[in-house]
């Protein structure tokens, strides 16, 4: 939201920009200053106005062209993050789901090895139990 | 026939106060259960300190893990727990909780090394799409890493078997998010302790008051407030000093400025860290008071201040989190943060060397009473029995 706000600023700061204007002569000189303001506006009149104008204008529509485009592009580049978000978002909650469930999954793997761990070693002890007395049986026999 | 236990904790020589931790309760769950360990420090281990049991790596286990009852994973947050960690994920058993925030061991692995994704994960795995916004806000460097808001010990805490913690502090928080989960505190194991004081070596005036603080220097420990209120008793009682020991990192405390902007010089001596058990707890029984200060807390479990009990030494600490549940006559509980009560407490202790003492026996009577070795070890394999009874599955 920050970024959108900033690039908001940005344009209309550019937008300021866009359109070129004319600016008055002026002069700092002294009593003489006024004097060499207007010769200079005059001699502007007769030898450069009528041909930077136009010029001018064109570039000011140029400028108000590439900004309307630029705030379309981000208008466009705005509606896709929307739309990739709300394409992320279920995936996301679809991927912490499944983490959660392997989670639980190893939760429940670890009980059932635990749980047969367990039988395997109480059906060792018969099984050992019977071997030590076969053993010792053998033991006996006299052959 | 005695239960068959894999035990994964880091173990001496590793510098960590779980390793002692280890170290105190083996001896006692060895008399109850056939151990194994499963450490990182396996090759470097004294046999005759852990009754010669059979030590691997712990990658080890997978291969032997049918020759086993149940696995015990001691988890903390330093380096020292990241391969048990990886274990306990991957094979369950049951989880032994020292501190109820696991945020710092997930940054280590994850954020320290780059890898945000994982971290991202973690943090989504915690608290859903909240979390991964916190994990990319943090990784666009537009916040800090949520240490104290979000714990980070679900994914432990839900693949456990059964959770140990050692505070009421920690045991509700995880009933309250896993009402199912098999849970149980358990005291933690510490023995009484009459090593030989190193006071002599500091060559105090006699009648001097020696405080003390122990262990890793860090902001959260509130090392500032402590020398500060230090600071204002010298004013009235002189003849009071400080003993630091413990190492720190000068990015996060600058203690020689902080002594030096406190006029503190010649009153404070640092030591730095101290590797040898021995001569660490010979510090600690040199000192009048131990100042355990932290804040805020993570629900850790401070061996310093169970050391400082077991030592029969006057203990200060803030009244929250594990500290809380210290018995009050043992020792003296502060509000968090409370600059004029701390001072008050550390000028009263000063002046009252026979109430200091009285303080440090009723200390150590608690710690012989709640934390003996024996009756933490007794209480590992009742949870352990609770664990493995038939028909006892909670989920």
């Amino acid at each position: 939201m920050a970024d959108a706000a900033d690039g908001q600023e940005r344009l209309r700061r550019l937008s300021e920009l866009a359109v070129l204007s004319e600016q008055p002569f002026v002069s700092r000189v002294p009593v003489l200053g006024p004097l060499i303001a207007g010769f200079r506006t005059a001699w502007n009149n007769i030898s450069t106005r009528w041909y930077v104008r136009p010029l001018a204008h064109q570039q000011s529509l140029f400028n108000r062209a590439l900004l309307d485009e630029l705030a379309a592009l981000r208008a466009e580049n705005a509606a896709l993050r929307a739309e990739l978000q709300a394409l992320i978002a279920p995936l996301q909650e679809w991927l912490i789901s499944q983490d959660r469930d392997q989670a639980e999954l190893r939760h429940d793997l670890s009980e059932t090895a635990s749980r047969l761990g367990q039988l395997m070693r109480q059906l060792d002890r018969p099984a050992q139990a019977i071997g030590d007395n076969a053993s010792s049986d053998s033991g006996d026999d006299p052959a | 026939m005695k239960r068959k236990i894999a035990y994964f904790s880091p173990l001496p020589p590793a510098h960590t106060g779980i390793a002692d931790y280890s170290r105190e309760l083996l001896p006692h769950l060895a008399q109850l259960a056939e151990i194994t360990l499963f450490s990182d420090q396996h090759a470097q281990l004294d046999a005759a300190e852990f009754c010669g049991l059979a030590a691997f790596p712990p990658d080890a286990y997978a291969a032997r893990r049918w020759d086993f009852d149940i696995a015990i994973y001691q988890l903390g947050n330093s380096a020292y727990h990241r391969s048990i960690g990886q274990m306990a994920l991957r094979y369950g058993g049951i989880v032994v909780l020292h501190e109820y925030g696991l945020h710092q061991l997930w940054a280590s692995q994850t954020v320290a090394v780059g890898d945000y994704v994982r971290y991202a994960r973690e943090m989504a795995y915690a608290r859903g799409a909240e979390g991964a916004r916190w994990a990319a806000e943090a990784q666009a460097g537009l916040r800090d890493l949520p240490h104290f808001e979000e714990p980070l010990n679900a994914r432990f805490a839900d693949t456990a078997l059964g959770i140990l913690a050692h505070s009421e502090y920690v045991a509700e928080r995880l009933r309250g998010r896993l009402p199912q989960q098999r849970i149980a505190v358990v005291p933690a194991p510490i023995a009484l302790d009459e090593s030989p004081s190193l006071r002599d070596r500091l060559d105090l005036p006699v009648g001097a008051c020696l405080f003390g603080s122990f262990g890793i220097v860090s902001h959260h420990k509130q090392l500032e407030a402590a020398l500060r209120a230090f600071a204002a008793v010298r004013q009235s009682s002189p003849n009071c000093y400080y003993l630091l020991v413990g190492e720190w990192d000068p990015r996060d405390v600058d203690l020689p400025a902080l002594v030096e902007r406190l006029g503190l010089n010649g009153a404070v001596r640092c030591l730095g860290h101290v590797p040898d058990l021995r001569e660490f707890l010979g510090w600690l029984a040199a000192v009048d008071v131990v100042i355990n200060l932290r804040h805020p807390t993570v629900g850790e479990t401070s061996a310093i201040a169970l050391r400082a009990l077991a030592a029969g030494r006057a203990l200060l600490v803030y009244d929250e989190g594990w500290y809380a549940e210290l018995p009050s006559e043992a020792c003296v509980k502060l509000p968090p943060l409370d600059q004029a009560a701390l001072e008050r407490a550390m000028r009263d202790l000063a002046a009252n060397p026979l109430g200091r003492a009285e303080l440090g026996s009723r200390g150590q009577r608690a710690a012989r009473e709640r934390h003996a070795p024996a009756n933490a070890a007794a209480a590992y394999l009742a949870f352990v029995e609770q664990v493995l009874a038939p028909g006892g599955a909670p989920k």
